[in-house]
């Protein structure tokens, strides 16, 4: 399944919901505020999934919500709304990782070429993705993927998780096909082995 | 690929097993291979498990009710800069946005001058041109010159034959070169930003793809040291104009972000014209 075909299957407008697009884009806060509460919990779990703290993606949610309010008189209507939200999450969320300047970046280059899972159980992983988190296997995942290498976790949160194709991935990424499928393959097998211990 | 699979072969096409990118012969050698090897049927069926796991995983919930901030932000006034629809947001200043780029650009004119400075200093046997006023440089290829071309500011590049014995040219010759149609300034406030922006990038391209050449030539001539200076500057504005040309992508109207890259151009042509002007290396 596509992530079009997801998001459009999970966030099926309510009867009221392109009215609520129609009233937004006139300048109606009540109506926004109603969109706003039908799309808070993906926008929120996506920005959480990709960059794995928490604070920094109810921030990020919020950044999302903004330009959407500033951008609205922009959507068409040719994809749903929930796609076209969708999508800015994206944007937002990658373009907040390259403003966030050069020291992190050289960091999550070196982490993106050594590093693996952190198996050190540490104080800065607690406040990762996903608490509270669903019981069983899937809090065992939700917790993997937040101690993925940066790079893996976004494939892997993109393609896996979001339903993102591997040309859609790399054109939002900036990189090839070839890098977005050989980081998945890796996100896979470190999560794999950490799922496995 | 054989019948027989190896665990290497089934290994290096699990991808492609995974992603129904395997045609249908290829699909059933791996199969086949995954039911009579249990490491490989094991990983095999670990993966596709992660895969439906990872697609159903539940939405989170923020622990907070965002609105109100939302709420907050979207009734503040909005002062118009450049264009409205690239008002940053408050998680990004443009101070904060750009700092790095400046930071580069500043060590970069830094690294250069001194680059040049010592080189010229010590000699290196080398004709380089000592005038009291900065040189003017008449580009003898095709008499163009780009980027903001202050008076006495040193403008062009090298000849292709790539020696590094510059060209200096009176201030009239300057006039004459300025007053070229090739050599109007790349932002040209009466055209539309997109226009300007294809424009100037295929400039920019043609004159760095020139500079580039010039560079490649006089490789061996120079210290490997510069060369690695120059190297590691040219990095610095390519991530740079990478970003740049990211966010244009989104956002194509926008002439901060056209500026921001014409900029980083700017320094770029600067930076290898420097490259094609340093005196050889004497060993």
């Amino acid at each position: 399944m596509t992530a079009v075909a997801i998001i459009e299957a999970s966030t099926t407008p309510k009867n009221n919901g392109d009215s609520d697009i129609a009233r937004a884009t006139s300048g109606d806060r009540d109506a926004f505020e109603r969109l706003y509460r039908d799309h808070v919990n993906r926008v929120f779990s996506l920005c959480a999934r990709m960059v794995s703290d928490r604070q920094r993606a109810e921030e990020l949610t919020q950044d999302v919500f903004v330009r959407a309010w500033e951008k609205l008189h922009l959507f068409r209507g040719e994809s749903s709304f929930g796609t076209w939200l969708h999508r800015m999450t994206v944007n937002v969320v990658l373009n907040a990782r390259k403003s966030e300047g050069r020291r992190q970046s050289r960091f999550e280059d070196s982490d993106e070429e050594n590093g693996g899972i952190d198996s050190v159980t540490s104080s800065s992983t607690s406040g990762t993705v996903g608490m509270p988190l669903p019981p069983g296997d899937l809090l065992d995942l939700e917790d993997a993927i937040g101690k993925l290498p940066p790079g893996a976790r976004r494939v892997f949160v993109l393609h896996d998780v979001e339903g993102y194709k591997h040309e859609e991935i790399a054109e939002m990424l900036g990189v090839t096909t070839g890098a977005t499928k050989a980081q998945l393959h890796r996100a896979r097998l470190l999560l794999r082995e950490a799922l496995n211990r | 690929m054989t019948n027989h699979v190896t665990c290497d072969e089934f290994a290096e096409r699990l991808n492609d097993l995974l992603e129904r990118e395997a045609d249908e012969p290829t699909r059933a050698r791996l199969e086949s291979h995954a039911l009579s090897c249990a490491e490989c049927g094991s990983l095999l069926a670990d993966l596709r498990k992660l895969r439906i796991d990872a697609s159903n995983l539940p939405m989170l919930e923020p622990g907070r009710d965002l609105w109100e901030g939302i709420s907050r932000r979207i009734d503040a006034p909005v002062i118009p800069l450049r264009t409205r629809e690239n008002a940053p947001a408050r998680h990004e200043r443009p101070w904060r946005r750009w700092a790095p780029m400046a930071a580069a650009a500043a060590l970069l004119v830094a690294l250069t001058s001194l680059t040049t400075y010592y080189l010229t200093i010590h000699g290196h046997g080398a004709a380089v041109a000592t005038a009291s006023n900065p040189p003017i440089i008449a580009d003898s290829v095709r008499g163009v010159t780009i980027g903001g071309q202050t008076p006495g500011r040193a403008v062009a590049s090298l000849p292709d034959s790539a020696t590094p014995t510059a060209r200096v040219s009176t201030p009239s010759q300057h006039n004459a070169v300025a007053a070229t149609p090739s050599n109007v300034r790349l932002v040209n406030r009466k055209v539309s930003a997109a226009e300007a922006y294809a424009n100037e990038a295929q400039v920019y391209s043609r004159e760095i793809t020139r500079l580039h050449a010039i560079v490649e030539r006089r490789r061996a001539q120079l210290d490997p040291a510069t060369i690695s200076v120059i190297e590691r500057n040219l990095k610095v504005i390519d991530d740079a104009i990478a970003q740049c040309r990211l966010a244009l992508a989104k956002d194509p109207a926008s002439r901060y972000l056209i500026e921001s890259l014409n900029n980083a151009l700017e320094t770029k042509v600067e930076l290898l014209r420097t490259a094609t002007m340093l005196p050889a290396h004497s060993s």
